[in-house]
């Protein structure tokens, strides 16, 4: 206990902001609804006319961008975007922390095992993710309900959409802990952390131009992707089921090596 | 002299991963166009109907011809720029406050050399980073693009267009400098250029929604330049290039500034 509460002392900074951060993007986009309603509505009155084959070719699939799903569906992806480098930042961080400020001998040499050690940041790293979606979920439902003052909002797609930033964050989270348990010293985090994120969300960039279906599954923004959502009015189980298991996949590895690392306390 | 020898050598394994996740990148976006070309003719007749907001948020030219891989490359140019900046960004904020980071300012900086000649040779170094990985990605490119039409047809415009990755890559380097000079360690020089590469690259989404938000383009330097103008009419933004100069030229001299007055913390 005491371990997770120095951990989350050590933490809370970046945490408050990066979850300001969400929010902030999410309402400035949001306020760009409305002027950039008027040109999505020319833009679908186009689409309406052309087989869906051109549509997936181009990466429009069925996203109604003049309406507030789809347009939401189009600005989550910024927001899962900025969830998944904390979400890493935050894996790589807290289990590199160590050995980077030379406390790896006072904190392991404790009579306590590396597993629980492990599992103590583990929980705070759940309890940042999960607490920051938690706070972007109602702010960003206040805020959208009163910048739009729309009685229309699709809740549950709203919801999903908020799901998939968590999904895709535990990816990144068990990615970043994976990193930092293999590393022998990782100097500097958000180089790694940055670029790791951004390779696999150009990745899903350049997927949108062409649907591969089989490159779906390299990326986990493609995963839960917006148009997806829309698509099948909810988040699809099956790549739920694969981020989950990515995800223990990756932490229970990360457990292993750490438990067998050569950890250097100088 | 011995410097940028030094901090090439150490720079050699970072340099290699990026180089090697660009061009995984580049081939991933340039194989996955074997797929497109696939669809023909009609996708131009298609794109040709979209509006023109459309267009421009996906980086497509009024008269574009979708089928050519010139087109295909100058529309992923944004996502290769991403990666390009985020690394260019790190290399600038880092490669002085890594001495701070890795306590070896207290010897580096009694060595009988000026604070200035040090900076100066590790600039020197850095610049010798981007060009190394400029010279991969215009190498990757040409090669790429070889597979689907005679490179020798376009290394011109290539050639152009990487000059302009390299102008903003120096323009997120110069901002790394500053940053790096003014923050009083690496953790912060890191984060704070992260917040600006994230902040200015939403900027441009915001800017490609919102038509009446083009004056505010100054602020982002992922506009600057026009992959689509560059390779197929061989313009340039004059008043573009000149900022992008004035904001390196401002940005590398500042650091200095910083760097001569800072205390070096180890």
């Amino acid at each position: 206990m005491n371990q997770i509460l120095q951990e989350i002392k050590m933490s809370y900074r970046s945490f408050i902001s990066y979850t300001l951060g969400l929010v902030v993007v999410y309402i400035v986009f949001l306020s760009f609804f409305g002027s950039f309603r008027k040109n999505a509505a020319m833009l679908e009155e186009v689409l309406r006319n052309f087989p869906p084959e051109f549509k997936a070719a181009f990466g429009f699939s069925d996203v109604d961008l003049s309406q507030l799903s789809g347009y939401l569906s189009f600005l989550f992806g910024y927001i899962v975007l900025i969830g998944a480098i904390y979400a890493m930042k935050l894996g790589t961080t807290l289990l590199s922390e160590e050995v980077r400020s030379k406390t790896a001998d006072f904190l392991l040499t404790k009579p306590v095992t590396r597993t629980t050690i492990v599992t103590g940041k583990l929980i705070t790293i759940l309890f940042f993710i999960g607490l920051q979606n938690l706070i972007f979920y109602t702010v960003s439902l206040f805020s959208t309900m009163v910048i739009l003052n729309e009685d229309t909002l699709p809740l549950w797609l709203f919801t999903c959409m908020c799901l998939s930033i968590l999904l895709v964050q535990l990816f990144f989270v068990g990615i970043g802990m994976l990193f930092a348990a293999i590393f022998k010293k990782i100097k500097s985090v958000m180089p790694i952390a940055l670029g790791v994120v951004f390779v696999f969300y150009i990745l899903e960039m350049i997927n949108a131009s062409i649907m591969d279906p089989k490159l779906a599954y390299v990326t986990p923004f493609s995963y839960f992707k917006g148009s997806r959502i829309l698509e099948n009015n909810g988040l699809s189980v099956n790549f739920i089921l694969i981020d989950l298991c990515l995800f223990v996949l990756f932490i229970c590895i990360s457990y292993f090596v750490y438990n067998k690392k050569d950890i250097d306390s100088v | 002299m011995n410097i940028i020898k030094r901090e090439i050598k150490t720079n050699l394994k970072p340099l290699l991963i990026w180089s090697g996740a660009m061009i995984f990148l580049i081939y991933a976006g340039m194989v996955k166009y074997s797929a497109f070309a696939q669809t023909g003719e009609a996708v131009n007749d298609f794109v040709d109907s979209i509006p023109d907001i459309m267009k421009s948020i996906f980086g497509i030219e009024a008269d574009m011809d979708l089928t050519s891989v010139t087109v295909f490359y100058s529309i992923f140019f944004t996502y290769f720029l991403l990666l390009a900046t985020v690394h260019s960004g790190m290399l600038g904020a880092l490669i002085v406050s890594k001495e701070e980071r890795d306590k070896t300012s207290e010897f580096l900086f009694v060595k009988p050399i000026t604070r200035r000649k040090i900076v100066s040779y590790k600039i020197i170094a850095a610049l010798f980073n981007l060009l190394v990985f400029d010279m991969v990605t215009f190498i990757t490119s040409l090669l790429c693009i070889q597979l689907y039409q005679p490179a020798s047809s376009v290394i011109g415009s290539i050639f152009l267009v990487i000059a302009a990755l390299f102008a903003i890559q120096l323009v997120f380097l110069g901002l790394g400098l500053l940053l790096g000079g003014i923050s009083k360690n690496s953790k912060k020089a890191t984060s704070l250029i992260s917040f600006i590469i994230m902040g200015t690259f939403l900027l441009k989404i915001i800017i490609s929604l919102d038509e009446d938000l083009k004056s505010f383009s100054f602020l982002t330097p992922f506009v600057y330049f026009d992959s689509g103008e560059i390779m197929f009419h061989n313009k340039i933004d004059l008043p573009y290039l000149f900022l992008a100069i004035g904001l390196i030229l401002f940005c590398i001299i500042s650091s200095y500034y910083f760097y001569q007055k800072r205390d070096l913390l180890d």
